[in-house]
């Protein structure tokens, strides 16, 4: 069963990543890129989003597949429903937000914290939906190019934090467990340290 | 050799990790700066400081002196302390004696290991928290106004955290009664270097 489940859910990963490849719309975030690409690329070109994503996305791998596999429509609703409130103005209090968020992800991945699940799901909820409020488009509101860049993004989300779950909830030996706690270390020393420069104003 | 499931795993682990190092946003955010760029200088800085390297070095080797559970706290533990140091630098918070400080942390983790000395994990952990929060101090005024903050923070984290690991490859061998001695001389090794650099800067 479990193994069914992987499968289809690499399927649908694998899918949604060919679909996505045929589009192409007049603008986008990068140039030389279509629309829907830019959004698809978008968590990638952030390091607060990236960081962010990776620290959830181990966080609910070191639970387990079985919480990777629910958490996958959690993600993508929170992340649609932020990108749907996402407007210049939020910025500022968003991109801070997201470093803590991701600081506190990271050092419960390093103490290796067993949230309860319900717990563990409003925090991921949340950090989908904070990525997503701090991911405004300048595409005029309602306009079909401002859909497809938002379901770029959308897409972006799932997939980089379907990678970064994916192989941390495979893991079964006691020394990549340590590994993965290391790894939650380096990513709450980071967005800790960047927190620390935007207050100061060093950083962006 | 490794096994299918082993490479998969960490083909997946090398994926996600080059996916963190290769995002350049330079032609879509300005306000992020080059991530690339700045995770490149992040990670260079511990590497391009001889006495940084040579005490992570140490952290690592003495790591595995003291055994489990240092051998895995010390990794965890380490870039949070560091990083806490590493904000104080940020934020302009002055320390005294910040490169004698690291200097002595050479000498003195050197020492630990060259004398296998395995005193309570709290002390441990004492000493090489207080060392943490110099080196992160260092790297935090020294950080570049130009780089993308965070992934140079990812980098000189991640660079330290590597140099951990080599230490504790280094120390692999002190299972063995040739490795111990070999793992004791490095250590020796490393607390000569730290008084040279001790001597040099008073």
């Amino acid at each position: 069963m479990g193994g069914n489940r992987l499968r289809r859910a690499r399927s649908l990963v694998l899918a949604t990543g060919l679909v996505a490849a045929s589009s192409a719309c007049a603008h986008g975030g990068f140039e030389g890129v279509g629309t829907f690409y830019a959004g698809l690329l978008h968590p990638l070109a952030v390091s607060a989003h990236l960081v962010a994503l990776v620290a959830v996305g181990v966080f609910c791998g070191q639970r387990g597949w079985a919480f990777v596999v629910d958490s996958l429509p959690t993600v993508a609703a929170a992340t649609m429903i932020g990108l749907a409130l996402a407007r210049p103005e939020t910025e500022p209090v968003a991109g801070p937000l997201l470093l803590v968020a991701a600081g506190f992800t990271g050092l419960a991945v390093a103490l290796e914290l067993k949230l309860p699940a319900t717990a563990a799901a409003i925090w991921v909820a949340l950090v989908g939906g904070v990525i997503g409020v701090d991911s405004p488009t300048d595409l005029a509101t309602g306009s079909a190019e401002r859909w497809i860049a938002l379901g770029g993004t959308s897409l972006g989300v799932l997939l980089l934090f379907a990678w970064c779950a994916t192989p941390v909830a495979r893991i079964n030996a006691a020394w990549q467990r340590i590994g993965i706690r290391v790894v939650g270390s380096w990513l709450s020393a980071g967005a800790v340290l960047s927190l620390v420069l935007v207050a100061t104003g060093r950083g962006a | 050799m490794l096994s299918d499931a082993r490479f998969r795993w960490l083909g997946g682990v090398l994926i996600a990790l080059l996916t963190v190092v290769a995002g350049d946003p330079a032609s879509a955010h300005e306000a992020t700066g080059t991530a690339a760029g700045g995770f490149a200088s992040g990670f260079m800085h511990p590497l391009l400081g001889p006495d940084h390297l040579i005490a992570m070095i140490a952290v690592g080797l003495w790591g595995a002196v003291l055994g489990a559970p240092a051998l895995w706290i010390l990794p965890i533990a380490f870039p949070l302390v560091m990083a806490f140091g590493g904000a104080l630098g940020v934020a302009g918070v002055p320390l005294p004696g910040v490169e004698v400080g690291i200097a002595v942390s050479a000498l003195v983790l050197g020492l630990a290991v060259a004398a296998a000395a395995r005193p309570p994990i709290w002390i441990a952990a004492l000493i090489v928290a207080a060392f943490a929060v110099l080196h992160g101090h260092a790297h935090g005024v020294e950080l570049p106004d130009s780089a993308s903050p965070l992934a140079y923070s990812l980098g000189f984290v991640t660079a330290t955290g590597l140099l951990h690991l080599a230490g504790i490859g280094i120390a692999s061998a002190y299972g063995k009664p040739a490795g111990r001695v070999v793992v004791r001389v490095v250590g020796a090794g490393i607390a000569l270097a730290g008084l040279v650099f001790l001597i040099g800067r008073s």
